[in-house]
């Protein structure tokens, strides 16, 4: 879904920056939005630490959003960042049964496009928390093996030679029966939240 | 479906869409034509989806952490923020405090001179233009680049010593007497008391000369008792009249007398004199708040100068005692006594 044109070339600038991994976009929103992503989370018991960690899962929905071919920025960069931050620490807190957001805060409704980014946001996050626990489960050299083929793209023989198999085949075969047991776990684990719910 | 590696790592690379169209079109077909092949296949296309997820995840937050790794924001934390703010409020109360001590020392000293003023007078501010100044060099006249301060006067002997306010000549670097026929005589200080505001000066010029005086100091004034003075708030010689209003000055001061009298700048070191033509104070200052409220030191303590300090007065000065204003009218008296009061200019 192609989306309305940002509001400023600044904003544009700078998540095309973002897209490009260049750290001088990171560190310009940074310098522009913490202060205000800081003073919200002061202000509705959080602290600095709670700020940083905050802020850079904003940063990790923005970067991925900007990597997306026809995304474009529809409300101001500013308005974006501070309405994920909002949402995202709301949640936070309602988890902790703490008090939710202040009431200025809850307020300001904040755009049905930016409410589907962070659903899909916290749903990948579901979903790789999943993996992670199937991976977890699993257990090394098994999880390093196949985050090696998957997520670094290392190739076969690059990963015989990093987990010491005679060969790529062998490795092969190593990564193949991690699979498979990763599968059992994953599927199974899959099953019983299933069942859960 | 035999050999089940080659068919996840054929399933792999048509999902990295590495197959060419011949290889991926067999692939489907044999998915297709094998329902555990085909459920093999979209459990790891499913399985693949959550990597895919994961390695997104993982490579925006890596790019993220390296990025801020070693990195301070330039400002605005939270920390300089409120810095920024203690600082400002900081040098706003400093500002604050200091304006306020100003304003108040302001009042202060404004009170102070709202109570008390001395008379003497600024006789020229030497704001003059560049132009002036020109002139008086070019017209070769001594530069007046210098401030002066006038007051009164009046003689004490016959021989040049003559009494003033010590607030007069304080601080002067030559002081002038100029008498009433406009005659000017270089002085020098003989004696000051800044306690009571008093001083004697002495005429340089050895021929300075004048008859005898007219008068005496008194010592005791009568509350309500008239009085006049001579003085020099102006070039030209002023007199002013009023009564005692008071037996003590600014403050409950005893060696002062309130009187009732207009004064103004350059009547200070005049002589207060009372109807037979004693002398009894020399008026020092004023009460700036309202008008016709002056102050006098009492005679009695010039006496007591003159009485205390010989050594310090080589030739004494001298008591006339020829009481010859006593039965004259005002402007006789006036006319006797203005010989003996002079305009005391102060350069510094």
């Amino acid at each position: 879904m192609k989306r309305k044109i940002s509001k400023t070339g600044k904003d544009k600038k700078i998540l095309k920056g973002l897209a490009r991994k260049e750290n001088k976009a990171l560190h310009q929103i940074y310098d522009l939005y913490f202060p205000m992503i800081e003073r919200m989370v002061l202000n509705n018991s959080g602290n600095r630490e709670a700020a940083e960690d905050l802020f850079q899962e904003a940063l990790i929905v923005l970067y991925k959003k900007a990597n997306e071919k026809d995304f474009i920025l529809t409300s101001q960069l500013q308005t974006y960042i501070y309405a994920i931050c909002k949402k995202l620490w709301s949640k936070k807190l309602r988890q902790q049964k703490r008090h939710p957001i202040d009431a200025y805060h809850q307020e300001r409704e904040t755009a049905p496009e930016i409410e589907q980014d962070i659903e899909d946001h916290q749903s990948e996050k579901l979903q790789i928390d999943k993996l992670n626990r199937a991976l977890k489960k699993l257990g090394s050299p098994c999880k390093d093996l196949l985050e090696g083929f998957y997520i670094q793209n290392y190739s076969m023989k690059e990963l015989a030679e990093k987990f010491q198999y005679t060969n790529a085949s062998n490795a092969k075969t190593q990564k193949y029966k991690c699979l498979q047991r990763l599968k059992k776990i994953f599927f199974k684990q899959e099953e019983k939240d299933k069942q859960d719910e | 479906m035999k050999n089940k590696i080659k068919f996840i790592e054929r399933a792999d690379f048509y999902l990295d869409q590495k197959l060419s169209e011949k290889e991926q079109k067999a692939f489907e077909t044999e998915c297709n034509n094998d329902p555990e092949a085909k459920k093999c296949f979209e459990e790891h296309r499913y399985l693949r989806q959550q990597f895919a997820l994961k390695k997104k995840h993982t490579e925006a937050r890596d790019f993220i952490e390296q990025g801020l790794k070693n990195w301070k924001p330039k400002q605005s934390t939270r920390q300089n923020f409120i810095w920024k703010a203690v600082a400002i409020a900081a040098s706003l109360a400093l500002l604050l405090s200091i304006t306020a001590l100003w304003q108040t020392n302001r009042y202060i000293s404004s009170q102070q001179s709202n109570n008390f003023i001395e008379l003497r007078r600024e006789i020229n501010n030497i704001k003059r233009s560049q132009k002036d100044l020109k002139d008086v060099v070019q017209t070769n006249t001594p530069s007046t680049n210098t401030q002066q301060f006038g007051g009164t006067g009046f003689a004490l002997s016959t021989n040049g010593y003559l009494a003033t306010n010590a607030h007069v000549i304080a601080g002067a670097d030559s002081v002038h007497i100029i008498t009433d026929e406009k005659k000017s005589y270089k002085a020098k200080l003989v004696f000051q008391d800044a306690k009571y505001d008093l001083a004697i000066l002495k005429i340089v010029d050895s021929t300075f000369c004048i008859p005898p005086l007219p008068f005496e100091l008194g010592d005791t004034a009568y509350l309500g008792e008239n009085i006049y003075t001579l003085g020099y708030p102006r070039n030209d010689i002023v007199y002013g009249k009023g009564y005692i209003s008071a037996a003590s000055g600014f403050k409950g001061d005893s060696s002062s007398y309130q009187l009732s009298l207009s004064v103004s700048p350059g009547s200070s070191g005049g002589p207060v004199i009372d109807k037979n033509g004693k002398i009894l104070g020399i008026i020092t200052g004023k009460k700036s708040a309202t008008d016709n409220i002056a102050f006098a030191i009492k005679s009695s303590y010039l006496l007591k100068i003159r009485d205390s300090i010989p050594k310090e007065l080589p030739t004494p000065i001298i008591q006339s005692n020829h009481f010859t204003l006593e039965h004259l009218n005002r402007i006789d008296q006036i006319e006797k006594l203005k010989k003996y009061v002079y305009l005391v200019k102060a350069f510094k």
